[in-house]
């Protein structure tokens, strides 16, 4: 080494300790990943001034990681909650208790129970900070509970160590036609910026260790609050006329015959047959395709499947009509994605009754709707007979 | 200059293809469906796209037609034989500034992103700071090796454009490209001017009035220049559709940042690349490194035609502090993004105005 290179050589050495640090360094352990928050209406809110509660699940590693020995006790996750007026603000009030540093990255889902959302525009005010702040996604998947929303984050399944995990994927999980798509964040926004109404997944506690996601919650968009929840078997109603039961069952009992359909495909399309604002009419014509699963007819449904599908076609058309009158007398909120519909299609008209679409005015309750639909029967699964065997 | 240095400098055709969409692309894209999708109405700015971008086709065409008239020459040289020579030295002088300043707002717009997304404990002076010398590493060597730094870099940015839009595809919704043709004139005519400034890179396509001289044999430049904004017209259209279809109109166009959003929505299976968006980022950082090192090149390269004597490091070295020190005036993200609409306008202004301005001087009087 030459000496009239030491000086060089020492800057070196001192860039190599400068450059290599590193503001925003947190090592991984130092880090506690919130997956799900939940957000209630604390106790002392009074009716004009709202408190939140939100609870954060925080995931607790040595709790996921089981040892050699075989099951730990111990939880795998910690569940924090504070009071206040702002979300943010209530979780830096909880970052208090924690000793490691929160991280929303992994953020998975949010339950909003009930209460917080009929409250008009408290739901959207709240929402603000989840699309506002940059750690978090717009895919954060976003459910109403029954009751207290942070009593969902203390259900723990056999199989589930975590229950924020366990009811993101009990979101996902498409299988029955009587629950709502999993709602993502960024949809939701959407939804609140246009102020479209549209229905949300609905979860409610069935015992120590199971939750069920059952119905949808009905969101006015214009109200700025859910104005009811509809049950299954009419969410299932819904979900045919939108096109979105690719899934589920059909179960009809009647005197004569008992037999069960399986949905395997779904499509609906909505046309406006009058233009007239107070006298709208739409044709709908929804698509069911489904397969025979289970039967104790005594028609075997290989060879007379006309007559299952007459069967499907009264029960589905009663249960649409059923929807529809739920949705114009009672609920008095377009569940059908019709706003959609008329935005995109009839954007003049949508402008001009936009305002006074399913509120005021209320276009949408006076607006005449009706359905055709037709059933295709695919395949009767493996067997002709059922054990009775006609005239046997 | 010896003969060596001389052939070393030279560039080609074919670099003023890449240089185009190299400059053009930076962070205007990153908000630009924004910009677009607030006058309008579902998809209809891609109208926009595609008639500020013939303008601006329409404009490059006659830089470069210009500019290829005079190879060999400096910008200053035949702007002084065309519109006289005090005409000349202040055209450059804008040039100059607008090069500043570009490269200013650049790197702060980079850094206040990368505090923003990436690191929010480290100060935005010094992401400016280190991105910076990175830039003046960059220029301070020889000119072809920015070109070929594009060159390097473009492939990757391109690909960066096509995996967004391929990722996020399963988040497209059709609904969201209706209704069409809704949007009144005026928001079309709002929407083409923005076009314009953002696939004109802020004005900066007016630089190869500078570069395109540096050519040695220009024959296919016209060709390969409207190539090159060809390009930049149709990653803008990739982008803008990708985005709409994914967010819609409405909240495209309240997110401030709607490409980066699109790349944070985006989650891939494995561990490492799970989360797209810092890919995404170390791409786009490449693409206003480009943007940068152009724009800070051109300023020195006017420097240089205007004082001969003067070395191109200590250009360089005076500009430096120059342009950090600029970069570092806004005060906030709202006013770095005020100082770039500014300076976009002045820019597209300046580039438009001086090639229509030589191109009918020398229509008049015929200077070959």
């Amino acid at each position: 080494m030459h000496i009239q290179n030491a000086p060089l050589i020492t800057l070196y050495i001192l860039s190599l300790l400068l450059l290599t640090g590193c503001w925003d360094s947190v090592e991984l352990e130092e880090r506690a990943f919130i997956y799900g928050v939940a957000v209630d209406l604390a106790n002392d809110s009074t009716k004009n001034d709202y408190q939140l509660r939100l609870t954060d699940q925080l995931v607790v590693p040595s709790g996921i990681n089981t040892t050699s020995e075989g099951v730990t006790n111990q939880k795998a996750y910690r569940n924090l909650s504070k009071s206040g007026d702002n979300l943010f603000d209530i979780n830096n009030k909880i970052s208090k208790q924690e000793n490691r540093t929160m991280f929303a990255e992994h953020l998975e889902v949010i339950i909003f129970s009930e209460e917080v959302v009929m409250q008009p525009d408290l739901f959207k005010k709240s929402l603000d900070v989840f699309t506002r702040t940059q750690d978090m996604r717009r895919g954060i998947k976003v459910a109403i509970s029954k009751g207290k929303a942070n009593a969902l984050l203390e259900i723990v399944p056999e199989d589930v160590k975590l229950p924020s995990e366990y009811i993101s994927t009990l979101l996902e999980n498409q299988r029955s036609a009587e629950v709502s798509y999993p709602l993502r964040l960024g949809d939701l926004n959407e939804y609140l910026l246009m102020e479209l109404s549209f229905v949300m997944p609905y979860l409610y506690i069935l015992d120590d260790e199971s939750i069920e996601n059952d119905g949808v919650a009905v969101f006015n968009g214009k109200k700025g609050g859910i104005v009811g929840i509809l049950n299954g078997t009419l969410t299932k109603g819904r979900n045919i006329i939108t096109g979105d039961a690719n899934s589920g069952t059909i179960s009809i009992s009647a005197d004569d015959t008992k037999f069960t359909a399986e949905l395997i495909d779904n499509k609906s399309k909505i046309n406006l047959v009058n233009e007239k604002k107070n006298n709208l009419k739409f044709q709908l014509e929804v698509e069911v395709t489904g397969i025979i699963s289970e039967t104790a007819d005594k028609n075997n449904p290989f060879t007379n499947s006309e007559a299952y599908e007459e069967e499907l076609v009264k029960k589905i058309s009663s249960l649409i009509k059923q929807t529809i009158e739920k949705a114009q007398n009672e609920l008095q909120t377009d569940i059908f994605k019709i706003n959609v519909y008329l935005r995109n299609h009839h954007y003049t008209l949508w402008e001009s009754i936009k305002e006074n679409w399913d509120t005021g005015e209320n276009y949408f309750r006076q607006s005449d709707i009706s359905v055709d639909v037709d059933v295709t029967i695919e395949h009767s699964g493996n067997t002709l007979y059922n054990s009775e065997k006609e005239g046997g | 200059m010896n003969k060596l240095e001389l052939s070393y400098e030279a560039i080609h055709d074919r670099d003023i293809l890449i240089a185009i969409p190299s400059m053009a692309i930076a962070i205007g894209i990153l908000y630009m469906p924004r910009k677009l999708a607030q006058p309008t109405i579902g998809l209809d700015a891609v109208l926009s796209i595609l008639l500020g971008g013939i303008i601006i086709i329409l404009f490059t065409w006659l830089t470069v037609r210009l500019a290829s008239k005079f190879p060999g020459q400096s910008f200053i040289t035949y702007a002084s034989k065309l519109a006289s020579k005090p005409v000349a030295i202040g055209i450059t002088l804008l040039f100059v500034l607008h090069g500043i300043f570009i490269t200013s707002f650049e790197i702060r717009a980079i850094s206040n992103i990368s505090h923003l997304y990436l690191f929010d404990k480290t100060p935005i002076e010094i992401i400016s700071f280190v991105f910076l010398l990175a830039v003046v590493y960059a220029v301070s060597g020889s000119r072809a090796a920015i070109f070929r730094l594009n060159a390097l870099f473009l492939p990757f940015i391109i690909v960066a454009i096509i995996a967004l839009a391929l990722l996020s595809f399963r988040f497209t919704e059709i609904n969201n490209a209706l209704p069409v043709f809704q949007t009144n004139l005026d928001g079309y005519f709002v929407t083409t001017y923005r076009s314009m400034l953002t696939i004109s890179g802020f004005g900066v396509l007016g630089y190869l009035l500078f570069y395109v001289p540096l050519i040695k044999s220009p024959t296919q430049t016209s060709k390969a220049s409207i190539i090159g904004v060809l390009w930049v017209i149709a990653s803008h259209l990739i982008v803008l559709i990708i985005t709409i279809l994914v967010f819609g109109n409405i909240a495209t166009s309240n997110l401030i940042f709607p490409v980066i959003e699109l790349a944070r929505d985006i989650e891939l299976p494995g561990e490492f690349f799970n989360r797209f968006d810092s890919l995404f980022f170390a791409i786009w950082i490449m693409a206003i490194f480009n943007t940068s090192a152009m724009s800070f090149d051109v300023a020195v390269l006017a420097l240089q035609s205007l004082f001969k004597k003067v070395t191109k490091l200590k250009i360089v070295f005076i500009l430096s502090p120059i342009i950090y020190f600029i970069s570092s005036l806004p005060k906030n993200s709202y006013e770095t993004g005020l100082s770039g609409r500014v300076i976009g306008y002045l820019g597209l202004g300046l580039s438009i105005g001086v090639t229509l301005l030589l191109f009918l001087l020398r229509m008049i009087r015929g200077v070959k």
